[in-house]
């Protein structure tokens, strides 16, 4: 895969029409049950007795598992035309195959509603790969660019609002043994004391109906087990619901019509990420509930008690939403989850980091006991919190392109970090990596804004380590502290927002102790504290670089430039200034070259392709 | 019972001649606080009759209730000499009131910080000794460093009560015990001939020793007896004093002196006939209540009992009457006042000590003239918490000019570099205050020469800082302290109660605050560590955090960490290459350790990146063999820029290679704090690189592809030159009766330790062993050894070197091994050590 920053590197096929290799999934191997779960899949098989299918089983698992059907009829549905079929690795090599039997579902569910249409022609299918961020979110640009209508995503996914387009989700259809895995919640539920909460991965989805209908019919005692509710397959963009919504309150017989379509204003109204009342005088009610209830937190604690229930308090997490009875809270809950060990679970066990996790291992069928080691990863955030109050230098990592709210976090953590003093940098690379980030060693610490499933990073291998909207928001605003309470998305806090869009609080004076220098330090320069308006504070930061660099002029002893520490380092000019190479001929010309007009001019623009002023002949 | 206002107290102030600043030191349980006590009886703080009971200067309910002083306290006395007593008195003077500055310390190795910090802020130091014990570890340890900080010294011979009641020694025989006392000290003092000093050691004859009593609030000096006796026999004072100590002797009979015993029985020691006998012979009429004896001597003596005090008995009666007679206070105050000198003289020669800038610029004269119209000059020595929680005072000693109230001050903390912004503040002072022991006095301001608390810059100071004034932007702060002992034991602190956190985080800045050795950190793992010298200064800053500055909020603590350092036995085995992550680039290193002496040489700033390159590799050169061109070639120190490592570039010819040096010293500082065994620091490496292969194109020789790779060169290097384990290791010293060493020697085998020095202390039937003890057994040590020598024996504990272990850690069972997975466990990190093949690639 190529790591060029800022590349994006899209894989697209374009299927025309009839495809002569429809064929391609001949001779694949016969135990593969789920699909889905990739390479992964063939290993734990056994229970589900795969050996019992045969070429028609496995053209019908595959296209249950694949949900051709009602992925082909939620396109009709919509009249979508160019649609893109986003696939993660693992499942690249379905690809064609999902195509093919796709365009053949859409071509027969076409004929039989628009029969009157023959004029519409057929759907236009792009397959996309090799995302550009994570898998497990849709990528918006990357369909953009074959100017899609909508994206089928398949596999993992973090259900992460996207901004533009509407989603289709495919998670995938993994074996569960619903009467094994029954029992073990019924045999853990009566072990603890506590109400159960139970959790899957998304691709257990499809069974959970099964095992709640199993539960009900034999428990033999009340047991207090609460299930998520299994996420729709259907995400509607944040601007359509924004839109959506805003209509609603003018005049609530909307048209429909309005839900798709792009919107180019994507500022995300932050009540409309965290309200969940229901529009009920639209038609697809249950969709846009789920849409909403989905937009409602893409992650998070949202237990927000709008008029409509006062009885319950709403959570959602990695896309999945549950509803508590009145007077209880997550604390009082232990948390079953069914599946592997996967983000969404790590997730799941940082945000209610008060809760004990245990997992149900779909292919062991046994309980996995302690499964994220909480407090650990919570103690080791904690630290890089800790950490981050010491940076001087910021680089905010663009980890999504797609990720509703995402240019708004961005914003947020520019104006957070600014106000602290510090200085930052905004990096796109697209998914970060050591080698990518030891490129900009004048970072002190990363804030990577991308969707709750990439955001955690053990930053163990990287030279500066990764944080997320959140702690960063702990490290840089004056006066946060940890609590214990976590969470991980960024589109989150209405109140700070509200603060620093009027005045940024004012900054005490105090000096901050700081557990790394085992002392007090200052709080950002005592330059920046007095500077009003950007232009000045620009000012003041050449002239810091030019002081630098004037350190610099006299070169000295080899040694005498490491020995500048990094606690003094405020910007990348400064960090250049400190660096005993600064690329070619610097000194050059001794001290004429020091005399010679050195003010900065405009550059090239464009892409490298072609600049700008290069003629296109 | 106040006898003098906060406004006499600050009319002296302004005499800088009549000043003195001492600190009293001492080993533990010599009887520093409680002889302190019968001082500031003198000043009137408390009455008479409380002496030697109250231990005023043990603030602290823990103090009281362990009896040991943990925290350094300055009180400011009142004294006044009579016109009689000061006319021998030959420097300056203006007056005859004095101001004493006292800081009593404490006397457990554990706490030596505290005595620095208050060695620091005085120019005098009252040395306190045990008459029977003798010079102990700790009065040796205290006396270097005071004599470091030039510090004039004056000795007490402590406990006679105890040579006159409970040993009930002949005069003879307790001669030769105080003059060995003396002696020993002597021997440690002579070893610091100082020109700007003078002659430090100390004499009886000549009043820089004393005789007390501390329980029983009396004290002498030869002068006292000296100005007696010289009326009496008609002879000059200065004789007689010479007369009564040293080979001396008076014959009765004959009324004859001579130099040498003549053996007859009526000869003796001046000291014993004219000292020590008078001294006994009251007190033994004393005890046995022999009123009818006592009044006609005291009367002759001329001191007089008042009315009700004639009623008292047996010791009440022999402490009243001792402390009529000879009064501590008078004693000691007047050889303080006569023998230490005063901000003034000592400022003049400890300037060169004190300050870091150049020595003539108008901050160092007015340093050297303690001159109070000069700028301000102020030295923050420590932060004492204030009554109202969360808020410290800032103690410290004014060098030069004058700190007032209101007065906006400049802050240079210990990281200021002059010139640069850093660690720097500017704040007005709101309150300057005087101590005088549980109370404080507000003043309006405080002259040079005279310590001093300051109140509402505690949010900018975290343990030392110079003060100077607002504009004064060329000053140089003052030197920063150097501590005899290192924060070596560690426990892991949290909450117990996830909620708690921001309490124990505030917590833990004021625990830094409050204690000048500790050290709060965070590790990589997201715990709270706290370091400190030893096992009974944790227990104390433990106890300090959880129920003064956290509020009782409940904190859980882990057992004792100890941390090591990583290193290497031999050269790299082989030259290893690691390919950056594109494979164009391949870069060869090898490890090998460091010249033995080297990695302390770098710890004590011998050789450091500050030095000129030529004085580094003259000294690499001569010392420890390096190569002279080699020695130029030393890109950096590691870890934190100073550490003891460096990296060595051995390429010859090599192109590009300056612009990979910022990439290698990145990789180089992160490699050396993390080290590849166990996360743990390393010490005493030496990274060669022997060679790069880089890509033409610079973008591909970046940082991104250089940092990284470079780190696991230096990883496999390090596994390729037999990765070993350094321990750190105190440095034990015991003091104990013969019958006791075989239960020490058990205990020492036992924990790893070996003796390698015994010495039967001339005089006494104590032995000192010094012994080395990995401080990882140390846990639990003195406990142990106490039961084994039944409370007989009494251990020291300082950190004094890293020792290598020499099983190899990379094996899980053998010891080393054991420790590094048990680093790795309470780190989080796999537990296995990551292999070789993972840093190391092929070509």
């Amino acid at each position: 895969m190529p790591f060029v920053a800022g590349n994006f590197s899209v894989l697209q096929m374009v299927h025309k029409g009839k495809s002569s290799r429809s064929c391609s999934c001949k001779g694949r191997g016969k135990a593969e049950r789920s699909i889905l779960r990739g390479g992964a899949g063939g290993a734990g098989t056994g229970a589900g007795g795969g050996g019992r299918k045969g070429g028609m089983d496995y053209q019908k698992d595959f296209w249950e598992e694949f949900d051709i059907i009602a992925t082909a009829s939620f396109i009709v549905r919509n009249g979508f035309q160019r649609v893109a079929l986003q696939f993660p690795d693992e499942l690249l090599k379905h690809s064609v195959a999902v195509a093919v039997a796709l365009k053949k579902e859409l071509g027969k569910q076409r004929n039989s509603r628009f029969s009157e249409e023959p004029e519409n022609a057929a759907v236009r299918l792009f397959v996309m790969a090799d995302t550009t961020f994570g898998s497990c979110c849709a990528d918006e640009v990357a369909a953009m660019h074959a100017d899609a209508q909508c994206i089928v995503h398949y596999g993992n996914a973090c259900l992460s609002l996207t901004s533009r387009l509407p989603v289709w989700f495919v998670f995938g259809r993994a074996a569960l043994d619903v009467e094994d895995c029954t029992s073990q919640i019924v045999d853990y539920a009566s072990a603890v004391s506590k109400p159960l909460l139970v959790m899957f991965g998304l691709e257990y989805s499809h069974e959970v109906t099964s095992i709640k209908q199993r539960l009900s019919t034999i428990q033999e005692r009340q047991l207090n087990v609460t299930f998520a509710d299994v996420p729709s397959q259907h995400m509607k963009p944040s601007s359509s619901i924004e839109k959506r919504k805003k209509g609603g309150r003018r005049a609530e017989d909307e048209d429909k019509s309005d839900e798709i379509g792009m919107v180019d204003d994507q500022s995300v109204d932050k009540k409309s990420s965290t309200c969940s009342a229901v529009d009920s005088n639209l038609r697809e009610t249950s969709l846009c509930t789920e849409a909403e209830l989905l937009a409602s937190g893409g992650q998070g604690i949202n237990s927000e008690r709008t008029t409509s229930d006062f009885e319950a308090s709403h959570y959602s997490l990695g896309g999945l939403k549950w509803t508590l009875p009145k007077d209880t809270t997550m604390g009082d809950y232990d948390i079953l989850w069914i599946g592997g060990d996967c983000p969404g679970l790590t997730n799941a066990a940082l945000v209610f980091n008060t809760s004990p996790v245990v997992r149900y291992d779909c292919f062991e069928q046994k309980l996995v006991r302690d499964v994220a080691n909480q407090s650990r990863v919570l103690k080791r955030r904690y630290y890089l919190v800790e950490r981050a109050k010491d940076a001087n230098v910021v680089g905010i990592v663009v980890g999504t392109l797609g990720v509703a709210g995402y240019a708004d976090a961005i914003q947020n953590m520019r104006r957070i970090i600014e106000s602290s003093g510090k200085k930052a940098y905004t990096l796109v690379m697209g998914k970060p990596n050591p080698a990518k980030l030891a490129n900009f060693p004048e970072c002190d610490v990363f804030v990577l804004v991308a969707c709750p499933q990439t955001a955690l990073i053990d930053s163990k291998d990287y030279l500066a380590p990764l944080l997320t909207p959140f702690e960063a928001e702990l490290a840089f605003v004056e006066g946060k502290q940890w609590t214990g309470a976590y969470r991980l998305d960024f589109d989150h806090d209405p109140g700070y927002q509200g603060t620093s869009d009027n005045a940024p609080q004012p900054r005490s004076d105090e000096a901050r102790y700081s557990f790394f220098a085992g002392g007090y330090v200052g709080r950002g320069s005592s330059e920046t504290k007095d500077v009003e308006d950007a232009t000045s504070r620009a000012i003041v930061l050449s002239k810091s670089a030019e002081h630098a660099l004037q350190l610099q002029s006299n070169p000295s002893s080899s040694l005498i430039t490491t020995e500048r520490s990094r606690l003094d380092i405020k910007s990348g000019a400064e960090y250049l200034a400190s660096r005993s190479y600064q690329g070619l001929d610097v000194n050059d010309g001794g001290d004429q070259a020091l005399n010679k007009d050195l003010s900065a001019v405009p550059g090239r623009k464009g892409r490298a392709a072609c600049y700008s002023d290069e003629a296109t002949n | 019972m106040v006898k003098f206002t906060a406004d006499e107290l600050r009319r002296i102030m302004d005499k800088k001649h009549n000043i003195r600043n001492m600190s009293v030191i001492a080993h533990v349980d010599h009887g520093k606080s409680t002889l302190t006590d019968s001082l500031v009886a003198a000043a009137g703080i408390i009455a008479q009759a409380d002496a030697g009971d109250v231990r005023l200067t043990d603030t602290r309910a823990d103090e009281a209730e362990r009896g040991i002083t943990i925290k350094s306290t300055g009180i400011s006395l009142y004294y006044e000499m009579s016109d009689l007593s000061l006319k021998d008195f030959t420097g300056e003077k203006d007056g005859s009131d004095y101001l004493i500055n006292l800081i009593d310390s404490p006397g457990h190795v554990d706490f030596s910080s505290e005595v620095t910090a208050a060695l620091r802020i005085t120019d005098g130091a009252l040395v306190v000794v045990d008459c029977v014990e003798g010079v102990c570890v700790q009065t040796e340890t205290v006396l270097r460093q005071a004599l470091g900080e030039r510090i004039r010294p004056v000795l007490t011979v402590n406990k006679m009560d105890r040579c006159f009641l409970e040993l009930q020694v002949e005069g003879e025989e307790a001669y030769q015990t105080f003059s060995r006392v003396i002696e020993n000290a002597n021997v440690i003092m002579a070893t610091y001939e100082d020109k700007l000093l003078g002659d430090v050691q100390v004499y009886p004859e000549k009043g820089t020793v004393a005789f007390s009593a501390g329980l029983h609030g009396w004290a002498f000096t030869l002068t006292n007896f000296a100005k007696m006796y010289a009326s009496k026999f008609g002879v000059d004072e200065k004789k007689m004093m010479e007369r009564l100590w040293g080979e001396n002797f008076f014959d009765r009979a004959t009324k004859k002196w001579t130099t040498k015993n003549t053996g007859s029985p009526t000869c003796s020691r001046g000291f014993v006939q004219f000292v020590y006998n008078p001294i006994k012979q009251i007190i033994n009429i004393c005890m046995n209540d022999q009123k009818d004896k006592l009044w006609p001597m005291l009367a002759q003596l001329g001191c007089g009992l008042k009315g009700e005090e004639k009623e008292l008995m047996g010791k009440h009666l022999m402490k009243r009457v001792m402390q009529t007679w000879l009064p501590a206070s008078a004693a000691l105050l007047e050889m303080m006042i006569f023998h230490l000198p005063s901000p003034a003289t000592a400022q003049r020669y400890r300037v060169e000590n004190l300050y870091e800038g150049p020595l003539d610029d108008m901050y160092a004269n007015a340093i050297r003239n303690c001159d109070p119209e000069g700028p301000l000059m102020l030295y923050v020595s420590k932060m004492i918490p204030a009554s109202d929680k969360g808020r410290f005072f800032a103690f410290g000693r004014v060098f030069a000019g004058k700190v007032s109230t209101g007065l906006k001050v400049r802050i240079m903390g210990p990281n200021y570099v002059p010139g640069q912004k850093k660690d720097l503040y500017t704040k007005s002072v709101q309150r300057t205050v005087i101590w005088m022991g549980r109370r404080q006095e507000s003043v309006e301001d405080v002259p040079c020469g005279n310590t001093v608390a300051l109140v509402g810059l505690d949010q900018f100071i975290t343990k030392n800082a110079t003060l100077t004034n607002e504009k004064e932007v060329d000053a140089h702060p003052i030197r920063a302290m150097k501590f005899s002992v290192s924060p070596v034991v560690r426990v892991a602190v949290q909450c117990k109660v996830a909620s708690d956190l921001p309490k124990l985080v505030e917590g833990l800045k004021r625990l830094a605050k409050s204690d000048p050795m500790v050290i709060c950190t965070i590790e990589e793992s997201g715990e709270h560590i706290i370091a400190g010298a030893g096992e009974l200064h944790l227990e104390i800053c433990l106890k300090d955090l959880q129920d003064d500055f956290m509020g009782g909020a409940e904190i859980v603590v882990s057992d004792p960490v100890v941390s090591f350092r990583e290193t290497v036995l031999e050269k790299s085995n082989h030259t290893v290459m690691s390919k950056s992550p594109n494979k164009h680039n391949r870069l060869y290193f090898e490890a090998r350790p460091l010249e033995d002496g080297l990695a302390e040489a770098i710890d004590d700033g011998r050789i450091g990146p500050r030095d000129d390159p030529k004085v580094r590799s003259k000294i690499l050169a001569e010392e420890f063999g390096w190569d002279k061109d080699l020695a130029k070639k030393i890109w950096c120190f590691g870890p934190d820029t100073t550490g003891p490592n460096m990296v060595v570039d051995m390429c010859k010819g090599v192109q590009y290679l300056n612009e990979i040096k910022d990439s290698v010293v990145a990789a180089f500082q992160w490699a050396t704090k993390e080290g590849v065994l166990g996360d743990e620091n390393m010490r005493g490496i030496a990274f060669e690189v022997c060679d790069v292969v880089l890509h033409a194109d610079a973008i591909h020789r970046g940082g991104g592809q250089i940092i990284p790779t470079a780190r696991r060169a230096m990883y496999a290097a390090m596994l390729t030159a037999k990765p070993r384990l350094l321990e750190p290791v105190y440095l034990v010293e015991i003091q104990a009766p013969e019958q006791a060493l075989g239960g020490i020697y058990g205990v020492l085998n036992q924990k790893r330790g070996h003796v390698f020095e015994e010495i039967q202390r001339p005089g006494t039937p104590l032995y000192n062993i010094k012994a080395y003890l990995p401080v990882i057994e140390s846990f639990g040590f003195s406990s142990t050894l106490r039961a084994a020598t039944s409370g007989q024996a009494f251990p020291q504990a300082v950190f004094d070197h890293w020792e290598m272990m020499s099983s190899d850690p990379t094996d899980n069972s053998t010891q080393s091994g054991q420790i590094v997975s048990d680093i790795r466990k309470r780190k989080g990190l796999k537990e296995q050590i990551t292999a070789l093949s993972e840093y190391e690639d092929r070509l």
